[in-house]
Formats: C-alpha cells, sequence, structure tokens
C-alpha cells in the first residue's frame, strides 16, 4: 500500500474510469521523500516544550498579556496546526499519483489544498518512456523520475521522486508493447 | 520624582488581555477556515482517486474540522 509501485491495486478507482478498465499500477513518490515533513512534524510537535523556558525569562511582576484561557486555547490550536500540517502532507503524498490502467495513464497533481490538475492519455499514445536517477539521495536510495513522451496534446507526462523508476520504466514500456501489438494484430 | 511612562501605566493590564482574546478568536477563524478547506479538498481527492482509506481521511478531515470548530466557540466564550 506504501510502496511506490502498487500493483493491481484493490477497491481503487479514479474519476472517469471505464467500465472495462482495470487499474494495474499506481504509482507514488517514494515513502523515503516523506521524511523532512514527518521530521518537521516531529518538531513542531515538541516546540510548546520549549515555551515554559521563554516564560521563564520574563521578569518577575511583568503584566500578563495572555488569560489561562487563551493559553488553553492558543496550545490546543497549535497541536491542531501540527495535526492539520501532518495530514494535508499525507494527503498531498497519497493522492499524487500516476495510475496505470489497462487503456490509459492518469496523472493525478494536487498542490496544498488549492490546487489540482488531471491529465491522462491512451496507452497507444505513448510514444517513448525514460527514467533517471540523479543526485546523491537518488544514487543512494535509487530513487528519480519518469517522463512518458506522447503523442497527444500533452505531450509530456513527468513523475518525479519514485523507488526504482527503471522497474517502473519497463512495466510501462512492455504494457504499452502490448496494448500495441494488439491493436496491430487486431 | 520618576515621569519614566511604562505599557503598564499606557494600557491597563486587563485592555491588552481584551487584546490578545481578540488575536486569539482571529487566529482560531483564520484556522477553522483552513480546516475546511482540507475537508473539502478531501472530498475532492476522494473523488478523483478512491481507494480504501478514502475513509479513514474523510474521517480525520471531518475531526479536524469539528475540533476546529469547537475551538472557536471556546475562544468566543472566553473573550
Amino acid at each position: 500500500m506504501l510502496g511506490s509501485l502498487q500493483e493491481n491495486p484493490k477497491s481503487t478507482s479514479y474519476d472517469g474510469r471505464d467500465d472495462d478498465e482495470r487499474i494495474k499500477y499506481v504509482i507514488r513518490k517514494s515513502v523515503l521523500l516523506t521524511f523532512p515533513w514527518i521530521l518537521a512534524t516531529a518538531f513542531l510537535f515538541v516546540v510548546p516544550i520549549l515555551v515554559p523556558l521563554i516564560v521563564s525569562q520574563v521578569p518577575k511582576g511583568a503584566p500578563a498579556i495572555l488569560d489561562g484561557g487563551s493559553v488553553l486555547i492558543l496550545t490546543v490550536l497549535w497541536y491542531l496546526f501540527v495535526f492539520g500540517f501532518f495530514l494535508q502532507n499525507v494527503l498531498n503524498w497519497f493522492f499524487n499519483v500516476l495510475i496505470i490502467t489497462n487503456k490509459k495513464i492518469v496523472d493525478v497533481d494536487f498542490v496544498g489544498i488549492l490546487y489540482k490538475n488531471i491529465s491522462e492519455t491512451t496507452l497507444d499514445n505513448i510514444e517513448d518512456v525514460t527514467s533517471n536517477v540523479a543526485g546523491a539521495i537518488g544514487v543512494t536510495f535509487n530513487i528519480g523520475a519518469l517522463y512518458i513522451q506522447t503523442a497527444a496534446e500533452k505531450r509530456e507526462f513527468e513523475f518525479g521522486g519514485v523507488d526504482d523508476p527503471s522497474k517502473i520504466r519497463d512495466v510501462l514500456s512492455d504494457l504499452v508493447a502490448r496494448v500495441k501489438n494488439h491493436e496491430h494484430n487486431a | 520624582m520618576n515621569t519614566t511612562p511604562s505599557l503598564e501605566n499606557l494600557i491597563p493590564a486587563a485592555g491588552v488581555i481584551t487584546v490578545t482574546d481578540f488575536v486569539v478568536l482571529f487566529f482560531v477563524a483564520g484556522y477553522l477556515i483552513f480546516a475546511f478547506l482540507l475537508m473539502r479538498q478531501i472530498r475532492l481527492m476522494n473523488k478523483s482517486f478512491s481507494t480504501p482509506l478514502g475513509s479513514v481521511f474523510s474521517f480525520f478531515g471531518r475531526l479536524h474540522f469539528f475540533v476546529a470548530l469547537i475551538l472557536l466557540l471556546a475562544a468566543l466564550v472566553n473573550l
């Protein structure tokens, strides 16, 4: 469920799927790329522990600027914000996918909470699939990008940060070859 | 005679607390808008790409929004 390449996912569908269309693969970014925001969440979670240290620096007798109720509300709001930050990042990771069906590829992009973009093309429109691995993290963990050239209006699909991009390129190329051979023989 | 003005003399402590209570209310109200947008976004995401985890995300999105709503009510009561 959490890997970059998910094969024959169960109970999974997308908006606009045909009745005779089956989802063969779902590709999402590597779990390793989630570490920066998981660490950020952990850091934000422990930040309130530092507050008493700051408060202890305030000279005695200084006027209070917050009452007890506001302190409680701000504390709950802070932890709610940490949860919201974590949830939004989980959603962005989980729902930014490249879906490969037996008929087409669908690129679903969500950025933040205010942007959505979905592109698709049929498999027989795919002309070339390229994978690359670059950079220290990419080479160390075999994480890279896929570039799918098409004859459709949207010329190129790009999907970065996937585990083992060569394997995904191979899987996709084989699928495209099968579809084209099937069409050629029909 | 000490004539140095202090903040405490210019603005009474009760006045400062009222101002900060309104600032807290403003923050919570702003956060409630974010929580609402996130809840709507989860619905849109589940519609675009439905998975077995969709109901889990919806639950957490709603929980997040309702906690923010309760917090707004608490901030209003705290005024």
